[in-house]
């Protein structure tokens, strides 16, 4: 039994020695490949991250161009009013309203009676653009179209 | 139909654009279902409003076989506005030579109204 004991007895501390050098040794690459697994994965992910933020940075603006376009087209009726503000404001006497620009002419034209036509206005503008307001035109025919050539000959 | 003083003499050539306004005497609904839009190319219909009101629009180039009046080429934009169930016209001519005003065309079209 003894010498069994004594047989065994320097075997076991033997076996301690044998397992708790290896463990050492693994835990060590394990913390080291750990430790570069983890400074590459961070890197990696600062990188992504970084590139990320500097994408969603630069994205912002064209997103927000693109966000402005529907503002731009809710502005655009704000830089009308503004583009109209100092505009001059007709009002025809059957209940219609529209303002032009103020460097433009306005000439209102007073018909004889009897015609088939009421009296209108006229605006021309300084390129010599001009603008009709002519009401009471009825049973004419035709279409939108053909109207004005009845304009048209006129002013010829 | 009588030309002003100020237009005596003077042919359309000499304008930059045109731009009538007309009452129709024709129902919305009827008048507007039946643009003959036959006599313009690239023509296009469009529902939209004006004055805050319904309105049709049409938009198209003068391309017709027979041009009487000269207008083939000419850009047009015609209005047509619901005014108490009648038709309202508004419509923009330009000639290829004349100045594009169709911009302050627009800009007097969006502030146009109906008076209460």
């Amino acid at each position: 039994m003894l010498e069994v004991s004594e047989q065994t007895q320097p075997n076991q501390p033997a076996q301690p020695q044998v397992q708790t050098e290896p463990k050492k040794g693994i835990s060590w690459k394990k913390i080291i490949i750990t430790v570069v697994v983890v400074i590459v994965v961070s890197g990696v992910i600062s990188g992504l991250i970084w590139y990320f933020g500097c994408y969603q940075t630069e994205s912002t603006p064209a997103s927000s161009v693109k966000v402005s376009t529907p503002s731009s087209s809710q502005a655009t009726p704000s830089a009308q009013k503004n583009e109209t503000a100092d505009w001059e404001t007709y009002a025809a006497d059957d209940g219609v309203s529209f303002k032009y620009p103020s460097s433009w002419t306005l000439n209102k034209v007073s018909r004889p009676p009897g015609k088939t036509t009421k009296d209108y206005v006229s605006i021309t503008s300084p390129k010599g653009f001009l603008l009709q307001f002519v009401t009471g035109i009825s049973g004419l025919g035709g279409g939108g179209v053909a109207m004005i050539w009845v304009v048209n000959t006129y002013l010829m | 139909m009588a030309p002003t003083e100020d237009l005596l003499g003077k042919c359309a050539t000499e304008f930059g654009g045109l731009v009538v306004v007309q009452q129709i005497n024709e129902l919305f609904t009827t008048y507007t279902n039946n643009i003959d839009m036959s006599s313009l190319k690239d023509s296009r219909k469009e529902s939209t409003t004006a004055g805050g009101t319904e309105a049709v629009k049409v938009t198209g180039v003068y391309d017709m076989a027979e041009d009487s009046y000269g207008l083939n080429g000419s850009e047009v934009i015609d209005y047509y506005i619901n005014q108490d169930g009648k038709v309202l016209m508004i419509e923009y001519l330009r000639k290829p030579s004349w100045p594009d005003e169709s911009d302050t065309f627009e800009l007097i079209i969006s502030t146009f109204k109906f008076l209460d």
